[in-house]
């Protein structure tokens, strides 16, 4: 059993992130194709339970990808696998800072946009771990 | 770290490129290791005096010594 999990390559990685991010946007489009009167009169329980399978499915679709990923490059090259966990520090310590200027700042002048704040620590973290392994590849070069 | 890896693959007429398929590596790592940018882990360190035939510490050395 344990050999059998060292040894799966997590296949169709590109295709599962894809279709994990349409399904997550799909009740989106759904709720948005409705009319006013239908969705009064539904049920709110049903769009609830619409919501969350579509997260669901879109949640295990992510971490499916996100093993994968971690997997081939924890079996890939050396180098890239250095390069990654170096842009994984960059990215982290960028967010841990971001967070702690954005809650004192969103604290002191506009507390409603602490709602947003995982939202933005996620797109900071992204683009930080982009220019991160930009900046650690130039090192290695 | 120092290393004579460039020495050492142009004596056996290897490109970076052959050397890296027979490591199991990809070529800049190979680049990376020879401009002393980066230094091998143990295995890759093994592997590649393995390909040279010789020992590691004839291959990467401290820069003191």
């Amino acid at each position: 059993m344990k050999n059998h999990l060292k040894n799966f390559s997590f296949p169709y990685k590109s295709i599962v992130l894809i279709f994990s991010c349409l399904i997550l946007i799909l009740p989106l489009f759904y709720i948005g194709s409705l009319s006013v009167d239908q969705i009064i009169n539904s049920n709110p329980n049903n769009l609830r339970l619409l919501l969350i399978i579509s997260t669901l499915i879109s949640s295990i679709g992510f971490i499916y990808c996100t093993l994968g990923y971690h997997f081939q490059i924890i079996k890939g090259d050396e180098l890239i696998f250095r390069i990654h966990l170096e842009a994984l520090n960059i990215a982290f310590t960028t967010s841990l800072v971001v967070l702690f200027a954005l809650i004192f700042i969103f604290l002191n002048f506009n507390p409603t946009l602490l709602n947003y704040l995982l939202i933005i620590l996620a797109i900071v973290a992204i683009l930080a771990y982009i220019i991160g392994i930009e900046i650690v590849k130039r090192k290695y070069r | 770290m120092k290393n004579v890896l460039h020495i050492l693959r142009a004596e056996k007429r290897y490109s970076q490129d052959d050397l890296a398929k027979l490591v199991d590596v990809s070529r800049q790592t190979i680049n990376a290791i020879e401009r002393e940018k980066y230094d091998p882990s143990l295995p890759l360190a093994l592997k590649i005096a393995k390909v040279f035939n010789k020992k590691v510490e004839e291959i990467f050395f401290l820069e003191s010594n």
